[in-house]
């Protein structure tokens, strides 16, 4: 019980000294602003050249922090855009004119049981619509997971695979979600032919076109390898619903329904019909964008916590770093600062000077550590959805808001760096400053 | 004045700098510490299985069930002494974010092929006698503040409805690392009520085994139902565990990775600093060297500033570390519920940190120290720098 509010007494220390840190910068920062829009009304700035020449004098205390501000700039950048990336798989997965039902108060397909009556009552709603052969767009479907081993591994071997999603499709399954591209063909209802999604190509025995899947004691014939956007149906296989429902034991019980709506509001008006139905009061209906954004919330906020926590722990260290070497150069240059003060520079211009380079140490870093972050594009993050069990794929998104985001991190670290030594900087009286400090 | 002296004098002749150094170097400690802490707590369950258990699921997939006539069958193996079969019962108390580990079992087996759950034989007869009991850890108690004789709802996701349930017991962990943050229901009492489709279906059945028989009595056990309809995987325990961390190889990976460079963070700073402190000094060196002082001594002096730093960092470090790790632990837990093993900071890894600290210290400061004891005297005198 006392470690519980010790506990709690340091977390608030320390995150009251992290905000209180933050609030004091940005008030800073607008004074600073203030003072340097004065400097530049009145032209008497210190010209740049001087800051970047003693930059390039004392290169090697430089190399140093930019480096390290520029590691802690690729940390942020990478989380930033892994967080990006999760966002994009999951949000971008699933037809926005799409809904899914499921057994009410089951969370995720994994643990949802329908039936067939269910289906046939679904597919008569007037909201459902109907595709070019007159039947309603509705598709019934059953979801597994299976322990695919990877691609060398013996079938014995621990840790030598993962879990894997394996979805039965209805006739109209591939109309409701149809792939951006599609390499081979669909399978063949009534047939043990299966179609991948291309996250999973290479990484398991027998993922690839043309290639043999074995499951639940029967060989699959991979037809067809499907693009799907960079959502989650890239992780998954996908196979005929009746095929799949009697290799795995379920029949009758199969995991959702997905329908095509006339129209995406009328997602409400379905969810009071289900409730006032005795037949169909066990059913719960989400839209197919909500109900995969909501699978992906746990992973999100665990790689959010995780990242931030990174960040801010290399965030402060990059600044105290940032801070020991503005003051080392403020000490080192101290009878510069004489000379430029006697010369009539006043405070505040020296203040603004040093910020300003600081600043610009920032920038640099900031620019370096987004060009290594960049590669990363070329990388994927695997690993395992907490609620659905299953592994997926995830890609890294570098946008103009994480670019930006990133930049003005960069800029703010040095800042914060550089502010209290640019502070000494200006606060030195001449004599003392000329004498050498 | 002593040597010790002479390199404290040295440290506080900046004590800005000082200070930041340390804070830095305290900062980067605890984040290495949180970093190996997590892992851990991710590996408790592989660290805390038994080497006599076997766990026996179905192959196809984890999420398949076994029959529940398997359990005679697997009794009736040679080489096993004690089984027990059990349910992951998946339930939503409260709500989402409160997730915590709800198993439905046999309590009678279970108490017997899990002897680290301890439990006083009066909770333990009431648990047994009520099957609407359930039995909870203690740490899981403590978070929700629940006592014995409790009456608390689950709403079920894979056995839907609303579970009512009175708690019996309050288990301790027998070991650090066992989980306690469990709760166990009957699970005759789930599959009296679930529909016909659910009845008679376990998730694992776990086999205590004589000790070093266990890779034979598992693969008996594959044997016995090899062209049955449900086909088993029977595994050590420790793969069992294993084979849920493997799905996030990739985030252990990550955070592995992340506390090497952590690490790597340490060593900048500090060499950073002294190399700034030291070519500050130049001249000061050098007229050390000049009244006499040796080589080793400004060595001496250099190295020691840096593992003195180092070793303060590293203190400021520890201390501030139990709290707060334990301030992140309960963060993760109320945001994302109780999916990690125990988060106990280990001894192992704050010797792991102190003695990086101190090598980083020695490593940080090699080449300035260096670089001084190869002094031209004449030369560092006359620099104004």
């Amino acid at each position: 019980m006392l470690g519980k509010i010790l506990a709690l007494a340091v977390g608030v220390l320390f995150g009251g000294a992290l905000v209180g840190a933050v609030v004091g910068l940005a008030i800073a920062a607008v004074a600073v602003l203030a003072l340097a829009a004065t400097v530049a009304a009145r032209r008497d700035w210190v010209p740049l050249v001087y800051n970047v020449r003693s930059l390039r004098v004392r290169r090697v205390t430089t190399a140093v922090t930019v480096v390290g501000l520029a590691l802690v700039v690729l940390v942020f950048a990478v989380v930033l855009m892994l967080a990006g990336g999760i966002r994009a798989t999951l949000r971008s997965t699933g037809d926005p004119l799409n809904a899914k039902i499921l057994r009410k108060g089951s969370q995720t397909e994994m643990t949802s049981g329908l039936l067939p009556d269910q289906l046939r009552l679904v597919a008569a709603l007037p909201e459902v619509a109907t595709g070019s052969d007159g039947q309603a767009l509705a598709s019934a479907e059953v979801v597994v997971l299976i322990y695919a081993h990877r691609e060398g591994a013996a079938d014995d071997a621990t840790g030598g695979g993962a879990n894997v999603t394996v979805r039965g499709l209805g006739p109209r399954g591939m109309a409701l979600h149809p792939p951006a591209r599609l390499d081979g063909r669909l399978f063949r209802g009534g047939t043990s032919e299966i179609v991948i999604g291309r996250e999973l190509v290479g990484k398991f025995a027998g993922a690839r076109l043309g290639g043999t899947m074995r499951f639940a004691r029967r060989d699959w014939q991979v037809v067809g390898v499907m693009d799907q956007a960079g959502s989650a149906f890239d992780s998954e296989v996908w196979g005929d619903v009746d095929q799949m429902l009697d290799a795995f034991q379920r029949r009758p019980s199969f995991s959702s329904i997905t329908i095509r709506l006339r129209d995406r509001a009328a997602i409400p008006t379905l969810q009071a019909r289900f409730e006032g139905d005795p037949q169909l009061n066990l059913l719960e209906i989400a839209s197919e964008r909500r109900y995969w954004e909501a699978q992906s919330e746990q992973l999100a906020k665990f790689v959010t916590f995780l990242g931030t926590f990174v960040a801010v722990v290399f965030a402060v260290g990059a600044v105290l770093g940032a801070m020991i070497t503005m003051y080392a150069q403020v000490s080192a240059r101290v009878r510069e600062i004489g000379t430029l003060r006697a010369m009539g520079f006043r405070r505040r211009a020296v203040l603004v000077s040093f910020v300003v380079e600081s600043v610009l140490l920032g920038l640099g870093a900031g620019a370096i550590g987004l060009g290594v972050a960049s590669f990363a594009q070329l990388a994927r993050f695997t690993t395992t959805n907490f609620q659905t069990f299953s592994e997926i794929t995830f890609r890294f998104v570098m946008t103009p808001e994480v670019v930006a985001a990133t930049l003005a991190f960069a800029a703010a670290m040095g800042f914060a760096g550089g502010l209290l030594p640019a502070v000494r900087a200006a606060r030195m009286s001449i004599p003392r400053a000329t004498h050498g400090g | 004045m002593s040597w010790l002296g002479l390199v404290w004098r040295s440290a506080l002749r900046n004590r800005l700098r000082t200070a930041l150094t340390t804070a830095g170097i305290a900062l980067a400690v605890i984040a290495f510490l949180f970093l190996r802490t997590f892992i851990a707590a991710f590996y408790a369950g592989v660290e805390n299985a038994s080497a006599d258990r076997l766990v026996v699921r179905n192959r196809i997939a984890i999420t398949s069930p076994l029959p529940i006539s398997y359990v005679d069958k697997i009794r009736g193996v040679r080489g096993v002494e004690e089984l027990t079969w059990m349910s992951w019962f998946a339930g939503v108390y409260r709500d989402e974010r409160s997730f915590f580990a709800l198993f439905a079992v046999d309590p009678p087996s279970f108490y017997r092929v899990y002897p680290e759950f301890l439990l006083d034989e009066k909770e333990r007869r009431a648990f047994f006698a009520d099957q609407s009991g359930a039995v909870v850890g203690e740490l899981l108690a403590e978070r929700f503040g629940w006592r014995v004789g409790d009456r608390i709802t689950l709403r079920g996701t894979i056995y839907p409805g609303d579970w009512e349930l009175t708690i019996r017991g309050i288990y301790r962990g027998r070991d650090k690392a066992t989980d306690r943050q469990q709760l166990h229901l009957h699970w005759k009492y789930v599959d009296e009520r679930v529909d016909e489709r659910q009845k008679n279906q376990v998730g694992i059945v776990v086999v205590r085994t004589a000790p070093g028989t266990g890779a034979q009595v598992a693969a008996t056990i594959d044997r016995l139902f090899q062209s049955s309809l449900a086909e088993t995987r029977t595994e050590s325990e420790r793969a069992f565990n294993l084979s849920f961390i493997s799905m996030s190889a990739a985030i252990v990976s990550a955070v592995q990775v992340i506390s090497m460079v952590v690490l790597g963070i340490i060593l900048l700073v500090l060499g950073n600093t002294i190399a700034m402190g030291a070519r500050e000094r130049t001249s000061e060196l050098a007229a050390m060297r000049a009244i006499g002082f040796r080589p080793r001594h400004l060595v001496g002096l250099i190295v020691g500033e840096g593992v003195l730093v180092a070793a303060l960092g590293a203190g400021v470090g520890l201390a501030l570390a139990r709290p707060v790790l334990r301030f992140i632990a309960d963060a993760l837990e109320s945001a994302l519920g109780a999916f990690l093993g125990p988060f106990e900071l280990s001894g192992r890894a704050a010797a792991l940190a102190v003695a990086v600290c101190l090598v980083g210290g020695v490593l940080a400061s090699a080449l300035p120290a260096w670089r001084a004891s190869r002094l031209v005297i004449v030369d560092a005198l006359r620099r104004t720098e």
